[in-house]
């Protein structure tokens, strides 16, 4: 688990006076699960094409195992990439794709049949075996493309928004799928959704802008933007009672930080479920009205809001 | 083996995409049916003239041309008189007849004078008016009893070839050019239709090299392109292609054009985006290659240097252009795999070097390393 497989080095990608990816470092393990959150247009695609050798970087390498990946060595085979958008030949059946895929991997055309029936069996796409790619729907289509990356039984499986435009039930096959592959290959995943890189990834690194800004554990990033939970309160009142509240509330504890976004005041600290009628009167006095109010943990999405001042999905 | 899983692969898309396929296979074979029907002539037919006769002696010109024949027995001429010439204008305009003839008293003696009218446009015309020209200048000598002291004997140079021969025959070698070359915009199309989808980055990380896809997806479109020749060549021998003569020449020059429309087709799929742009810029260069070739008209191109005895032309740089004149000098004039040896090398030459500039642009542009995602 401690092993590094993949790392990137100083990894710079442009283009034109965009920098997509700027001076990314990283260094992924074997057998984790490694997501690289950010919002859409943070350089998440542009990083895991530099990866796995679809793009050449501007300046900086990847290597896997020690070895600088290009296009001459191979490496890139011990890589299945499932990309964003979906890549299926419109024409060929679920079973035909999974076996062409497998035979320009060089897996022989006996093993490539037999991985492809297992992935579908795998992923309940064996009764759409023998279906046109283009007749699945969207939600099948999405799973028969995640699979295209296992065929050739690589080591290092790069998911990129592996749940974008899922069904419920399709999103739940996938992030247990992507869960059962843990410990057996190294994965690394994009997306934007907190909720997915929290429950799913060992380690996270959070990107923003073409920069990586943090890495470190869902529970690990969390806690760099303090400990206790997060109280969220929509108040009622004009501006200047809204401001009053926010100053009265940041009183309460040195170490709480409290943020008004619009009408929402949030307010982080310790014990904080033991101090709401304290923080209840507080917000009273300042001449402001609770309307609404949830108490949560800390999430990733406070703590990019920590990082960037803005939410992942503005 | 990953060639072969290529080709697999394209054919079992093809034959699952009936336009397509259709695209390659029915339109040849339209063409093909259009012109044989439209063509089925024999290019020495029997042309039709109007006669307005104002002399006697003009009765026995027209006996004598409408005895005259060609050497498989078909008379040169339905000759009809006309009774009234605004009728027989007409007629001309409307090309139910090649020429009126009027014969009228000669002058100083001479029995006979003649006047031939008709359209200068009208090919049927320019036959007919030669043809009438000359052979009354013979009729009115043999009446003088003038012995020209020159006696002229034409000797068409594929007279042996003239009682089968039609004018779908004479078409025929450019029809066959034109129908092989539109597997440039199809193999263009699979190539587009890989970038579209973005399939062809699946193919890229694979590590699957330019030679082995593309060559998987030539052979895909050698197999098509020898089901086309087959049907193709069945249908010239319907129309009238002598098999016994031209048949291993025909099949090996389509199989070269084929190649060289497979690379073109190759070279376009680097410079397009999508399918429409792989059928717009492929169709364009099906075009100019047969239009450059000469496979529907002769195409002016003076001799830049000799090669092998043979006078080289701006368009010899294309394959198509020697297979055209291979086609031409087997279909036409029953040429042998030796007489055309040098035509059949500089196609197969180019065909090859195609191949080999579109595997290489491919590579470039698409498939490396650093190319654009």
């Amino acid at each position: 688990m401690n092993e590094t497989v993949l790392q990137t080095i100083h990894l710079t990608k442009r283009f034109g006076n965009v920098t997509a990816v700027k001076d990314l470092s990283l260094e992924i393990r074997a057998g984790e699960i490694f997501g690289f959150l950010g919002p859409n247009g943070a350089g998440k695609t542009t990083s895991i094409n530099l990866i796995c050798g679809l793009m050449a970087p501007d300046s900086g390498e990847v290597r896997i195992d020690g070895k600088p990946v290009r296009d001459d060595g191979g490496i890139t085979r011990r890589v299945g990439v499932c990309p964003q958008e979906i890549v299926l030949w419109e024409r060929l059946t679920c079973f035909e794709q999974l076996e062409f895929v497998g035979e320009m991997y060089g897996v022989s055309a006996k093993e490539s049949r037999r991985r492809a029936d297992l992935l579908l069996e795998e992923m309940n796409l064996e009764e759409k075996r023998n279906a046109q790619a283009r007749t699945l729907s969207g939600g099948l289509q999405r799973r028969l493309n995640l699979i295209m990356a296992l065929v050739h039984d690589p080591e290092i499986v790069i998911l990129d928004e592996p749940e974008a435009g899922l069904d419920p039930q399709s999103r739940v096959r996938v992030r247990q799928y992507i869960q059962s592959l843990a410990r057996r290959k190294t994965v690394i995943l994009t997306t934007h959704n907190m909720d997915e890189a929290d429950r799913v990834a060992d380690r996270i690194a959070i990107i923003d802008h073409g920069e990586l800004l943090r890495t470190g554990t869902p529970a690990e990033l969390k806690r760099t933007i303090g400990e206790g939970d997060v109280v969220e309160i929509r108040l009622a009142g004009d501006a200047s009672q809204l401001e009053t509240a926010l100053a009265a509330v940041k009183g309460i504890d040195p170490q709480a930080e409290a943020r008004l976004e619009g009408d929402l005041l949030s307010v982080r600290m310790l014990n904080a479920v033991s101090r709401l009628p304290e923080l209840m009167d507080r917000i009273g006095r300042a001449g402001a009205r609770a309307t609404e109010m949830r108490i949560r943990e800390n999430t990733l999405e406070d703590v990019f809001l920590q990082l960037t001042g803005r939410r992942l999905r503005e | 083996m990953k060639l072969i899983s290529v080709a697999r692969k394209s054919l079992i898309e093809l034959l699952r995409e009936p336009m397509l396929l259709g695209m390659v296979l029915i339109t040849p074979l339209a063409f093909l049916l259009l012109d044989g029907f439209a063509y089925q002539t024999p290019h020495l037919r029997t042309l039709s003239v109007l006669a307005a006769v104002n002399t006697p002696a003009g009765n026995g010109a027209v006996g004598y041309l409408r005895r005259l024949t060609y050497p498989d027995g078909r008379p040169i001429f339905k000759l009809e008189t006309a009774t009234n010439l605004d009728t027989a204008e007409a007629a001309l305009r409307e090309r139910t007849a090649a020429a009126l003839l009027i014969l009228d008293p000669g002058a100083a003696g001479a029995p006979l004078a003649y006047t031939i009218r008709g359209d200068p446009l009208f090919l049927d015309y320019l036959d007919a008016a030669s043809i009438l020209d000359s052979r009354l200048t013979e009729y009115q000598n043999d009446q003088n009893g003038i012995h020209p002291p020159v006696r002229v004997v034409e000797h068409p140079i594929a007279a042996a070839t003239f009682r089968t021969r039609t004018d779908f025959i004479v078409y025929a070698p450019g029809l066959l050019v034109f129908a092989i070359l539109l597997l440039v915009p199809q193999t263009a199309l699979l190539l587009g239709r890989e970038i579209r989808t973005r399939t062809i980055r699946r193919l890229r990380l694979s590590g699957v090299s330019s030679v082995e896809f593309l060559g998987g997806i030539g052979v895909s479109q050698v197999v098509m392109a020898a089901v086309q020749i087959v049907l193709i060549s069945a249908g010239l021998i319907a129309f009238g292609l002598d098999p016994s003569r031209a048949l291993l020449p025909v099949l090996l020059a389509s199989f070269l054009v084929a190649v060289s429309a497979i690379g073109a087709g190759l070279i376009v799929g680097c410079f397009i985006q999508n399918d429409s742009q792989a059928v717009n810029l492929g169709s364009t260069v099906t075009m100019l290659q047969v239009f450059a070739s000469g496979s529907f008209f002769p195409v002016p191109a003076p001799a830049l240097f000799r090669l092998f005895g043979h006078e080289i032309g701006w368009n010899d740089i294309l394959p198509a252009t020697h297979a055209m004149t291979a086609l031409q000098q087997s279909i036409l004039y029953g040429a042998n795999l030796g007489q055309i040896g040098f035509r059949l090398g500089a196609a197969a030459a180019l065909s090859l070097i195609f191949f080999l500039i579109g595997a290489f642009l491919f590579q470039w542009k698409v498939m490396r390393y650093s190319a654009a995602a």
